[in-house]
């Protein structure tokens, strides 16, 4: 679809949506350095090495481990191995997980995570967009009440809360639903749920309000004028345009998902990056931090610059040179 | 002239004077608000249950007989009764006094956040959208680079950093002993939380300066030769209060919101600090012989959370009725 579009443009109009993308692309990679830096020297603040801690290791050791890991050098130096690192695509070596590099982990995690946020990314969508709908048709009478309580309640309950409410009821009373891990497909259920609540309240919103504006536009009116019926009205005329937030809030979306999963898969004890990542901290393992964070940093900023290149494409009306 | 005849100029009668002058006293932005606010009955009801919430978590752990971490030998584990009203921990301290307290942490942290965000943000804020310009593209970017990571990242970050060196600090000066009792993770959250939430704070500050800064009264403060700081100060920032106002209150609790976040995946407060959200947690690892633990702080946490969004969605309907959705 982006294709044809971006060649269906006049030839003046393609270069600005190339430079366009250019310079977006340009700044994500400004940013992902920025983020970087302040993460590598945030952790390097801390007093107190991954290798202080509960039994203090007889001096020899320390000062070998120290020198494995490149800690004895200045901190200049430290940095621009790391940056090198970085740029060959190696996020370091765990220091608690013996023998372990940062992408084995991160390999090994991020696929589980990744499944149960797409699966609560999809039904969000497959909720909250109907459910958006449902209210602004009904604007006013019970349908949009109800559904508008139902979203305030969900925006407002934590994620951590909700999820031990949902494993309360239907794990442990009904027992409907295994409580911990995720070991067969049923198990998917209870973390997906927690983890879509707040977006599909948010969506139902979102689809809501500019339901409501688009419905009271004038090429509406001209829709009804025609004679057409009111289900192409809504579902073809109105709908087109009260997509177009949805897409915005994508890349806050996947971000909420994705921090909301810290929560998730320590309530529900799966092995994904969340979890790693809050194990990590308090482990103060340094290597693992930073390279999650910035894994974190690279994946979402990647995310936003595919969502604002698909926005452009989507809405001819965005204005590119600001 | 000779048609205009002396009887067209008699005096205009007494009734008809009265008619013609303004009977109201005039009312200001802030009085119209505060009545469109009034009228607003789920505002209001949210904004007395936060009052409520505030009086009981300021005065609430006070007047209580015990203490937040005061364990009673003998009555560990008890069931929620009349002497205890929430029941009692393993450790037998008192549930509902330490839930009082916890939601005395939770409404601190939103409040003194907020605080620190707003002096940083509408400080940024408006010098980006006064200045404007190259500088404002400039900060506009730093911005737009710290908005494309969650910051709940950030606070975590900032956070486990900072804690050690609070640590540090609070024992070498004695002169901290005020913030030192408050105790360094608290404090880090404030410090996190402050300086990360002032980036949405600073965006919408500059959009309304940028709008507001063509207004006439700034050009005529500008020739009688006003600062610039001054018209910033004195002029722009009053008048953009209202979306200032209406950010902060809704910035409240997703602070709070934050702070329970972070209590919950354990790099919030410490042992035996309660925060509603670490009483959550506290709660978690025996929750089906005691739901009653984790429903309390969850409950009281849900409400504050819902007060504060309710009564600043009220606010932004009182206090810019073209925002009105």
């Amino acid at each position: 679809m982006c294709i044809s579009c971006l060649i269906n443009l006049l030839p003046k109009e393609r270069l600005c949506v190339a430079r366009y993308i250019l310079k977006r692309i340009v700044w994500s990679i400004v940013s992902l350095f920025v983020i970087i830096t302040v993460t590598f020297f945030l952790m390097r603040m801390i007093p107190g090495g991954p290798f202080t801690g509960e039994k203090t290791l007889p001096e020899e050791i320390l000062r070998n481990l120290n020198e494995k890991y490149g800690l004895n050098k200045p901190l200049a130096i430290q940095y621009f191995k790391y940056l090198n690192s970085l740029l060959h695509g190696d996020l370091g070596i765990s220091m608690r997980n013996q023998g372990r590099t940062v992408n084995e982990i991160i390999a090994e995690t991020f696929p589980v995570s990744a499944k149960v946020g797409i699966l609560a990314i999809i039904l969000s969508l497959l909720i909250g967009i109907p459910l958006g709908i449902w209210s602004a048709v009904h604007q006013g009478k019970w349908q949009d009440n109800l559904s508008m309580v139902i979203a305030t309640i969900f925006i407002t309950i934590p994620g951590f809360v909700l999820a031990v409410i949902l494993m309360y009821i239907f794990g442990v009373k009904l027992q409907l639903v295994p409580i911990m891990g995720l070991d067969e497909p049923r198990s998917y259920i209870l973390p997906v749920v927690t983890l879509a609540a707040y977006p599909i309240s948010f969506i139902a919103r979102l689809i809501r309000s500019s339901m409501l504006e688009s419905l009271s536009q004038d090429y509406i009116r001209t829709a009804r004028a025609k004679g057409l019926s009111d289900f192409i009205v809504v579902y073809k005329h109105a709908l087109k345009n009260s997509l177009i937030p949805v897409v915005t809030y994508l890349g806050p979306l996947i971000a909420g998902v994705l921090t909301g999963s810290f929560v998730v898969e320590k309530i529900f004890a799966i092995p994904g990056m969340g979890r790693f990542y809050v194990e990590s901290i308090t482990n103060r393992d340094y290597s693992l931090v930073m390279g999650t964070t910035i894994f974190y940093a690279a994946f979402l900023i990647f995310m936003n610059l595919i969502v604002d290149i698909i926005y452009v494409f989507i809405d001819p009306r965005i204005k590119l040179e600001d | 002239m000779d048609n205009i005849s002396k009887e067209l100029f008699v005096p205009v009668p007494k009734e008809e004077r009265q008619q013609e002058t303004i009977v109201r006293p005039s009312v200001s932005y802030w009085q119209d608000a505060w009545r469109r606010l009034k009228s607003n009955k789920v505002a209001m009801v949210s904004m007395w249950t936060i009052v409520f919430f505030v009086l009981l978590a300021v005065v609430g752990p006070i007047i209580m007989p015990y203490k937040y971490d005061q364990q009673i030998v003998g009555q560990e584990g008890l069931p929620p009764s009349l002497s205890h009203l929430f029941g009692t921990d393993d450790l037998g301290r008192d549930l509902f006094v330490r839930c009082l307290y916890g939601m005395r942490i939770s409404l601190s942290i939103g409040i003194i956040a907020t605080i620190i965000n707003i002096v940083i943000g509408v400080l940024y804020g408006g010098i980006s959208g006064y200045v404007g310009g190259k500088v404002d593209n400039i900060m506009m970017r730093v911005v737009d680079i710290l908005y494309s990571i969650p910051l709940m990242i950030y606070v975590i970050l900032l956070s486990v950093s900072l804690k050690p060196y609070l640590k540090e600090l609070f024992d070498k000066y004695s002169f901290l002993n005020g913030l030192k009792t408050v105790g360094a993770p608290l404090v880090c959250i404030y410090i996190a939380l402050g300086l990360t939430y002032w980036i949405s704070m600073a965006r919408i500050v500059r959009g309304e300066i940028l709008s507001l800064k063509q207004q006439e009264y700034v050009t005529a403060a500008k020739t009688i030769g006003a600062s610039g700081f001054r018209i910033l100060l004195r002029h722009l920032i009053p008048n953009s209060m209202g979306s200032i106002i209406v950010t902060a209150t809704l910035q409240i609790p997703s602070a709070i919101f934050t702070e329970s976040f972070l209590s919950f995946i354990g790099l919030g407060v410490d042992a035996p600090v309660p925060s509603l959200g670490s009483l959550a947690s506290d709660a978690l690892n025996g929750f089906i012989s005691y739901p009653y633990r984790l429903f309390f702080p969850s409950l009281l946490l849900c409400l504050i959370i819902l007060a504060f969004n309710l009564f600043g969605d009220g606010l932004r309907d009182a206090l810019d009725p073209r925002m009105r959705k």
